[in-house]
């Protein structure tokens, strides 16, 4: 009864009361997912038509989505979802169960994601009863979208294996419309288009279509499924034109004229930025300091809040409430660069989750903001909300990405830089010997780019009085015999040194000691040993989180009155997008062992799956050669 | 009857017209007052800003914790238009405020956000300016150089907005590391009932350091009290004021931080208060007014449990229910011992596993087609289904009494303040004691949950009265049986032979699950398919609800449906069990091959849970020259590992039951080699809190290894710790046990 909402785990979870429940599922097992086509769609009819509205929304989109649902298996309840937001209404709502009108109450929510504060997204969901096999059930939704410019794209895959869907555009002769097609390929689409008095009506139709999957690391939607991408350009319903998205100039105006509104306090930028930049003398030190300032003090919280969503908060708004959404920290960024003297803007861009670039204008197209900065002829990208990256460096979801930067009524198309997995090296060395049965001698990591930001980001979410027994149970893979002494690392807020890691090794039981010889396991880590790909599970490429790149060097001292026997074989694969590499070599009184695995690339496509596989099983087994050594 | 749903229909949407009492200015004036009324608080504890230099390094101290507890209730004549009614307004106020000094990033994200109920409707039925809910929140912050800042709670935004809700969140605006944040939810209810319980738990402990935490509570004249002081926790200060209101305060300094790790009973462990307010009507409250009870009689609770069991029986009519049950399981019983006839005292047995089959295993045409693992994971509402066997059971002729059973994470008997810190377990009081509990669909007859085990309970016989309530007699205290290590065991029976390419392993796989054991797996693993047909047969119950509704014009089709079903079951049975092969051995499995319930388990005179699994680990086996290394170590699947900070424990260990491990390996040696580093495989641990021993020898060309692992009882002193870590520590060491094979 004690109202403490801010305690995340509370002490007493429960711990006491053996809570009752009627004779109904209590809990649900554990992750098994099974494509089980007990419900299918048997036939899905989207319809979305500009339609002429009112002085403030001069076009409207009406959308009736229909859905019958049909029972191939055994009767089930299944959860009608439908997303709608600010710019969208959901109007009407009708079910029929087996062709009978029934009643319907629907539930409409708040939209909660895990990583996402607040968002205008609601939900409406209800439960649609399948009453028995080869019934049918079908929902008819009616939506209004207020604004073409949010009608961005049309999917033909859904969250159940779907028999015949249709969608259908009726557009008028004063409205300007581009719908493009997006990886149709693989796929069965037929697509007409009719006149049909003033309007001009498309239909596309896809049959016998599996269901959307949701697997961890895949890439985004607009990767891997079939839909339609709908630019609305220009409409004049009345006799007057509007225009949309026409061009890229259009989409940029509109974002451009929402900036401008943001009121950002010069002399409180000014003042900041003065305390910031204090005592430091060249113009990188400065930058460097602003943009590690906003990433040490501002808290990331993601807001998507209608047209707020677009809207950076005030720069001075961010600063004083020490948290901001990607527009409120780039924003902030840029004004205190801007206040320090530097030339900094504004840039909008699409993470590597989309699939699309600024020759398609449309408000799907970027999800996100960063500032730039044009010093002495270079474009540098900063992007705060990646806490732990250095300056100059990119995280993997921006690479190469197309950025549109604000340059007054213009603006500059730029692709961030790529950058190489050298940005992201994980350095381990260690010189070892034996002991017993037990390797002692030190060990020094070092690391940078994104393997750094990886390690800081976890480290930091622990507790201060945790975060040296969570670096040693990282280091020790949480194995006891690994144990780790003098333990010392750099300064673990810098994010422009590389992050080094030192300490004192003795790992025991690490050598097998059999008669006169020692087997030794120079790689404790196997990386990627268990990587192989259920192929037949897996339905989607992989994305890596980014381009990793491990060297781990390992030097073990030969004891006296012992030879080596036997180095294991090398191993070399190198692939388009990575590489592995094993080497072993005898150097006079010791052994040397490196390891290089290097991901050239983030993206394994399924075609390379099962040579990814097979490199894995030898690397794999390469990891389980020894290094032995027999008494002279 | 339509006439009167349509009546009530329409007063409840007159009822409901109003979204919430107040508009927003009233609140905003309202918690304006209360925030006001809040941060002036003369508590000293919430003006020092210091944190002494020994809690400098933690992440987090709290350096004033306060609740405020207001309680009044009211008794109120309301005219209606024929009659007038008597009814309770009560009102009753909780405020928690807490003051946290943030030293690092993960505390600042720990307090960046809160979230909150901001209205909710409670009952206002009789009147109308009643509020319900209300809650407000106050936050500011204390920066290092002693400025305070106020929060704008206007920044907040809304999570859910219903007819009957609203909750609410902020990020806390300008919060950073070295903070010292000040914060309060205060909650205002304010309803028309005519009684209200409220339970409370204090706990002077926290996973961060705790400078000062204080409770005050203003309990109304007309409301009684009665709480408990546990585990070295202070006493509450009582005084009366001149309303005769009672004034209760506690105030405990320079809490340390509480262990909340690894087998804890927090109940039983850390300094805590409970209390329960009693509002309304006594006579429904069974309190005197005004009367405030410091550690009551624990038999003030059992009254209490009486109270809800009497209650349950009667307004939920048990007594016609249990009679159709009666009826219903002796004809069950009577057809299944037609093909099975079994002596008079095990009828017991048979009356339980009736019940449990009419309760969990039945499948009616309404139902829903629940058939895959959830169905295995359904529970019971224990008390309801124990209540209604206890009088099945004497309607059969089957003497037994209802044991008030606490669990080992809550209260003693003797601490107990609540009814539900209670469980039931029956046990018959003829001949030798059957127990019965009802945890599931896989609970044995004579089994008693592991919490329960050894726990003083006192002991009742409920009997049905002519009117209304239930009397109790033969009232009595016994402690629970415990069980033994020994039959609480898990036993792998694991073959190994290198496969061909000599780097994968085949494994052929026993498990035995024994006891406290199984019950997990069974759920797990276990087919309701497979699970019914076993027990209606048991039952010689002719017709599978397949076949009846097959046979059934009506219900044809289900039949179809069911297969299918049990069709999509099946094939989830393989992930399952692919589930429990990588959980025991901390790997995936390169392939699972095949799997196999050998015995389900679902009676006592079967205990036993067996099934096998087949299947290949790669990467356990390394190469150095011509020989080959076996991880044979790891065969015993991942053992505990002891975290530096848990080595030192200075508090009583409560592990869930004592239970056992064997495992018993055996590796086919290949051909043409020989095995070394057997001798290294033997060990030796074994102390008063239990043993892990390894035995390895050589017979023709087999390899075979036993392990055995004890944890001898499920309770252990502080003290014990030690001997308690070298168990674990010397199995935790076995993991990386190697033997070689060389190269004749």
């Amino acid at each position: 009864m004690n109202p403490r909402p801010m305690k995340k785990a509370a002490l007493f979870s429960a711990v006491l009361y053996l809570l009752p429940v009627l004779f109904a599922g209590a809990h649900h097992p554990r992750g098994v997912q099974t494509d089980d086509k007990n419900v299918i769609i048997s036939n899905k009819q989207e319809k979305y038509e500009f339609t002429a509205g009112t002085a403030d929304n001069p076009v409207v989109v009406k959308s009736q989505i229909s859905t019958t649902y049909r029972c191939e298996g055994f009767r089930t309840d299944i959860r009608y979802v439908e997303f709608y937001d600010e710019q969208t209404g959901i109007e009407d709502v009708q079910l029929k169960v087996s062709g009978k009108k029934a009643k319907v109450a629907p539930n409409h929510e708040y939209y909660s994601i895990d990583n996402i504060f607040y968002s205008d997204a609601r939900v409406c969901h209800f439960p649609v009863p399948l009453e028995k096999k080869g019934s049918e059930s079908e929902v008819v939704i009616n939506k209004t979208i207020k604004d073409p410019r949010y009608l961005t794209s049309v999917y033909f895959t859904e969250a159940y294996y779907t028999e015949n869907k249709t969608v259908t555009f009726i557009v008028p002769d004063w409205m300007a419309v581009e719908i493009k097609e997006m990886n149709f390929n693989g796929y069965t689409i037929s697509r007409r288009k009719e006149k049909n008095g003033t309007s001009t009506v498309y239909t596309y139709t896809i049959r016998q279509v599996e269901a959307r999957s949701s697997e961890s690391r895949s890439p985004g939607p607009s990767y891997i499924y079939p839909h339609l991408l709908v630019m609305s350009k220009y409409a004049s319903p009345g006799g007057k034109k509007i225009t949309y998205f026409n061009t890229l100039d259009d989409q940029y105006g509109w974002y451009r004229q929402l900036v401008q509104r943001v009121e950002n306090d010069v002399a409180a930028m000014k003042q900041k930025a003065g305390e910031i930049v204090k005592g430091l003398e060249t113009d990188t030190a400065k930058i460097k300091a602003i943009f590690h300032y906003v990433q040490d003090n501002i808290r990331y919280i993601a807001f998507e809040d209608g047209i707020a969503g677009f809207m950076p908060e005030k720069a001075q708004e961010v600063l004083n409430k020490k948290y901001g959404d990607c527009k409120g920290m780039a924003n902030l960024t840029k004004e205190l660069l801007r206040a320090a003297g530097f030339d900094a803007r504004l840039c909008w861009i699409g993470t590597n989750r989309i699939a699309y670039d600024y020759s398609t204008p449309s408000l799907s197209v970027d999800n996100h903001m960063i500032c730039a900065l044009n010093h002495k002829g270079k474009l540098y990208f900063l992007d705060a909300t990646e806490t732990y990256i250095g300056f100059d460096q990119y995280a993997e979801r921006i690479q190469g990405r197309q950025v549109l930067i604000e340059d007054g009524d213009k603006y500059i198309l730029e692709r961030v830089p790529l950058r190489a997995p050298v940005q992201n090296t994980d350095y381990e060395r260690k010189v070892v010997s034996i002991e017993g049965t037990a390797l002692t001698g030190k060990v020094e990591h070092r690391l940078n780019g994104e393997s750094r930001e990886w390690l800081l980001t976890r480290l930091h979410g622990m507790k201060k009085d945790k975060l040296s027994s969570a670096l040693e149970s990282y280091l020790s893979e949480g194995k006891q015999k690994y144990v780790i002494g003098n333990l010392q690392t750099s300064e673990l807020n810098s994010r422009d040194k590389e992050l080094t890691i030192a300490y004192q090794l003795n790992h025991v039981d690490a050598v097998g000691s059999f008669g006169d010889e020692f087997y030794i396991d120079l790689d404790y880590r196997r990386d990627f040993e268990n990587a192989t790909i259920d192929i037949e599970k897996r339905k989607h490429d992989i994305l890596f989180p980014y381009k990793q790149n491990l060297v781990y060097e390992t030097e073990l001292i030969i004891p006296e009155g012992y030879t080596v026997s036997q180095v294991p074989a090398a191993l070399l694969v190198d692939e388009p997008g990575y590489s592995f590499r094993l080497d072993f070599k005898k150097e006079g009184k010791r052994v040397l062992y490196r390891k290089e695995i290097t991901f050239k690339e983030t993206h394994l496509r399924k075609a390379a799956f099962e040579k990814w596989n097979a490199d894995i099983r030898q690397l794999k087994k390469a990891y389980n050669e020894q290094v032995t050594l027999v008494k002279q | 009857m339509k006439l009167s749903t349509s009546l009530l229909a329409a007063l409840f949407i007159a009822l409901s017209l109003p979204l919430f009492a107040q508009n927003d200015a009233e609140y905003k004036a309202r918690a304006e007052k209360i925030r006001k009324e809040i941060w002036d608080w003369d508590i000293p504890a919430f003006k020092n800003y210091v944190v002494p230099d020994s809690l400098a390094n933690e992440p987090a101290v709290i350096l004033a914790r306060h609740q405020e507890i207001k309680a009044v209730s009211k008794t109120k004549v309301k005219f209606l238009v024929i009659t007038a009614a008597k009814y309770k307004e009560i009102y009753l106020t909780n405020t928690y405020r807490e003051m946290v000094k943030i030293n690092d990033k993960a505390t600042l994200e720990e307090y960046s956000e809160l979230s909150y109920q901001k209205y909710k409707r409670l009952n206002r039925f009789f009147s109308r300016k009643l509020t319900g809910r209300i809650s407000v929140i106050g936050v500011r912050i204390i920066k290092p150089d002693g400025k305070m800042q106020e929060v704008d709670i206007s920044e907040e935004v809304l999570t859910t907005d219903t007819r009957n809700e609203q909750q609410n969140k902020i990020a806390i605006s300008g919060l950073e590391v070295g903070d010292i944040l000040d914060y309060f939810v205060s909650q205002h209810d304010e309803e028309a009932a005519n009684s209200r319980f409220e339970p409370y738990v204090f706990v002077m402990g926290d996973d961060k350091p705790v400078m000062h935490y204080s409770v005050h509570c203003e309990i109304g004249a007309n409301c009684s009290v009665e709480y408990r002081s546990m585990n070295g926790a202070p006493d509450f200060k009582l005084k009366k004021d001149a309303d005769g209101d009672n004034i209760l305060d506690v105030e405990m300094k320079n809490l340390a931080k509480a262990p909340v790790d690894l087998w804890m009973s927090p109940f039983r462990q850390l300094p805590l208060l409970r209390m329960n307010i009693r509002m309304g009507d006594s006579r429904r409250t069974n309190k005197k007014e005004g009367e405030v009870t410091k550690n009551p009689d624990f038999r003030t609770v059992i009254s209490e449990a009486k109270s809800d069991m009497s209650s349950d029986y009667f307004r939920n009519d048990l007594n016609a229910a249990t009679k159709y049950y009666a009826g219903e399981l002796n004809r069950m019983i009577k057809q299944a011992r037609k093909k099975d006839p079994v002596p008079k005292d095990s009828l017991p047995y048979y009356v339980y596993y009736a019940f449990r089959y009419r309760v969990f295993y039945t499948v009616r045409p309404q139902d829903k087609i629940i058939i895959g693992a959830e169905r295995n994971y359904q529970e019971a509402d224990s008390k309801r289904f124990l209540l209604m066997l206890s009088f099945v059971l004497k309607r059969m002729k089957i003497k037994n009494e209802i044991i008030l059973a606490p669990s080992v994470y809550g209260p003693d008997s003797k601490q107990a303040i609540l009814s539900s810190d209670f469980d039931y377990v029956i046990k018959t009081t003829e001949g030798k004691p059957i127990y019965m509990s009802a945890e599931g669909v896989f609970t044995h007859s004579n089994y008693i949950p592991a919490a329960y085990e050894g726990q003083q309970s006192p002991t009742l016989t409920p009997v049905a009265k002519r009117s209304n309530g239930l009397d109790f007699q033969n009232e009595a205290m016994e402690k629970l049986p415990v069980t033994a290590f020994s039959k609480n065991v898990q036993i792998e029976k694991l073959s190994l032979k290198l496969a061909e390419n000599m780097e994968d392993m085949l494994i052929n796989r026993e498990t035995i699950l024994k006891g406290h054991m199984r019950r997990g797996e069974q759920k797990r693993l276990l087919l309701f398919e497979d699970y019914y047909d076993s027990e209606r047969k048991a039952f010689a119950i002719k017709e599978s609800f397949m076949e009846e509704f097959a046979d059934s014009r009506k219900n044809k089709a289900l039949a179809d449906e069911y297969t299918a079903a049990f069709k999509k079951a099946r094939n989830e049975q393989k992930d399952y069990f692919m589930n429990e092969v990588t959980e025991q051995f901390g790997t995936k499995p390169k392939e699972l091959k095949n799997y196999k319930i050998v015995n389900m388990a679902l009676r006592h005179n079967n205990p036993d849970l067996i099934y096998q699994t087949n299947f290949t680990i790669d990467g356990w086996v390394k190469k150095g020259g011509n020989n080959y290394i076996v991880d044979i170590g790891k065969f015993i699947g991942e053992q505990l590992q002891l975290k530096p900070e848990q080595l030192k424990r200075s508090v009583d260990v409560y592990m869930p039951f004592a239970r056992s491990f064997e495992f018993i390996i055996t590796l086919d040696i290949p051909e043409g080699y020989t095995v070394e580093g057997v001798d290294k495989l033997i060990s030796n641990v074994s102390n008063e809190t239990g043993r892990f021993v390894t035995e390895a020898k050589v017979e023709g060309n087999r390899l075979g290894v036993k392990v055995t692992k004890v944890y001898s009882h499920a309770f252990e002193k502080a003290s014990q710790w030690e001997q308690l870590t070298a168990v674990i520590k010397a199995a935790s060491d076995f993991n990386t046990a190697k033997i070689l094979l060389r190269k004749q």
